[in-house]
């Protein structure tokens, strides 16, 4: 798209653009060592990772008083409109992840005994596909990438499958491993905090969809369509 | 594009031309009654010209020629046995600089009901007055000062008493050129309450460079570029996803 005739303006369009990108690459990056160590059982980082949460709230917050200040000084209209209104969407859903990074940092800590290896194996191949759909989810963001946002929603089907199956397996060994309770119970915490972070790829690649088309809720049509 | 509500104005393959320059290209629209309908692109994109087609008021202009059809309910306004006093009345207009007459306020509002004849008395006339003032927003202002001049007014008050003498002669359509441009933020809100309300009674269609009132004030939004009518649809729709890159465009400010 051709640039504003105010350059100052293209500027901070691009500069909201640079914060959000900058924000998904942190969130992936304390996710990813977050999800590691707990299946490593390495617990040396996790405060690290706890700590580092609220440098990820600031971003966000950050993101939003840049939006209002587009808002409220250069109207915005159109495609200006929808990038303005879709970096707030963005930047809440990636401070969630934060939130839900630093909730497996604070339950790793607190596991005393190293995971069953088949649930480690499950968990850590669960963790990789979230995190990779995330990934996917920001890139198609940052490149106004609209066939990559629907794909989205494809490989969240996967990811929701896998969060039921290992959720069972959990379960499973819960009724007969006694002496794991209360590890396998926070396991359980952690599967479904990987399950909502497919969520909220799912939710940024929706406002990418909304903010290259202007069309909402294409997920829920794709989602009618996955039930009938 | 959402369905349009009964349609007041018809036009249809309207060019207008001066001389041997054609200033618009064969543009048709079909404008909604009751409602109020924005004007809004670059300045020499014919908005102006096109929204002066609606009362005949090209006619003044010489060397100026028009093609194709203009109806106001239904009737040819084009037509050779069609009188342009009475079409001015019943589609009147307001300019962007307030221009009272060097009169008195009342004579302002007095002076279009008197020429056409609307009242046979002064008790009538006093009536029309008050109420052409009251649907204007200026009543209260000037009740008591009735006989000063219009001119002495402030711009914001000027250009309501265009608005009341405008609505004096019971118009069906309003047609408005940049009304707001010489006003300040407040006399602007003002007219831009005021039209919402009139709005209820007459049709208005509002040319305006400011695209924040266009989003404010109107129901349907056109957009003009180059004699040509890139997009009409709903006001919403225009500010938030236009179908034509060129919308995109002059409403994003990426051209002038």
């Amino acid at each position: 798209m051709a640039n504003h005739i105010v350059e100052s303006y293209d500027e901070e369009l691009n500069e909201l653009h640079l914060l959000i990108a900058h924000m998904g690459n942190d969130v992936c990056a304390a996710l990813e060592t977050s999800c590691e160590d707990l299946v490593a059982g390495e617990k040396k980082r996790a405060d690290q990772i706890i700590e580092q949460d609220r440098f990820i709230n600031a971003q966000e917050h950050k993101i939003t008083i840049r939006a209002q200040n587009i808002l409220a000084l250069r109207a915005p209209m159109a495609t200006d409109l929808r990038v303005v209104l879709t970096s707030l969407q963005v930047a809440n859903n990636l401070e969630r992840v934060g939130d839900l990074t630093k909730n497996i940092a604070k339950i790793n800590k607190k596991l005393t005994a190293p995971l069953p290896g088949d649930i480690a194996s499950s968990l850590q191949k669960m963790s990789q596909m979230a995190l990779s759909i995330l990934q996917e989810a920001i890139a198609a963001y940052n490149n106004s990438d609209e066939a990559s946002s629907q794909q989205v929603f494809e490989a969240d089907l996967k990811l929701d499958q896998q969060h039921n199956a290992l959720s069972k397996d959990v379960v499973r060994k819960l009724k007969t491993d006694e002496d794991n309770l209360e590890s396998l119970t926070r396991l359980l915490f952690v599967i479904r905090h990987l399950e909502r972070v497919g969520d909220h790829a799912k939710n940024i690649a929706e406002s990418t969809i909304y903010m290259t088309t202007g069309e909402m809720n294409r997920y829920d049509i794709h989602e009618d369509s996955q039930e009938s | 594009m959402p369905e349009i509500g009964e349609t007041i104005v018809n036009c249809s393959d309207v060019s207008v031309y001066y001389g041997d320059t054609r200033a618009i290209n064969n543009i048709s629209i079909d404008i909604e009654r009751q409602s109020i309908t924005a004007f809004i692109g670059p300045s020499g994109c014919g908005k102006s010209t096109f929204l002066r087609t609606i009362n005949r008021m090209n006619d003044t202009i010489d060397g100026c020629r028009i093609e194709g059809r203009v109806s106001v309910d239904g009737q040819d306004i084009y037509d050779p046995s069609i009188d342009v006093v009475p079409l001015r009345a019943k589609v009147g207009m307001v300019f962007q600089k307030p221009n009272p007459f060097p009169k008195s306020i009342y004579e302002n509002v007095a002076y279009g009901p008197r020429i056409h004849g609307l009242a046979s008395n002064k008790y009538q006339l006093d009536e029309i007055v008050e109420k052409a003032l009251t649907g204007a927003g200026l009543w209260a202002e000037v009740k008591d000062r009735l006989h000063d001049s219009g001119t002495g007014l402030s711009g914001g008050q000027q250009q309501r008493l265009c608005i009341a003498r405008t609505i004096a002669v019971e118009p069906q359509i309003i047609l408005m050129d940049e009304p707001c441009s010489a006003l300040d933020p407040i006399a602007t809100s003002k007219i831009e309450a005021l039209m919402s309300e009139l709005a209820s009674e007459y049709t208005i269609i509002i040319v305006t460079h400011s695209m924040q009132q266009a989003a404010r004030v109107s129901k349907r939004t056109a957009f003009f570029h180059l004699g040509d009518l890139v997009e009409y649809d709903s006001t919403d729709t225009i500010f938030t996803n236009p179908k034509e890159q060129k919308t995109e465009d002059y409403i994003t400010g990426r051209f002038g």
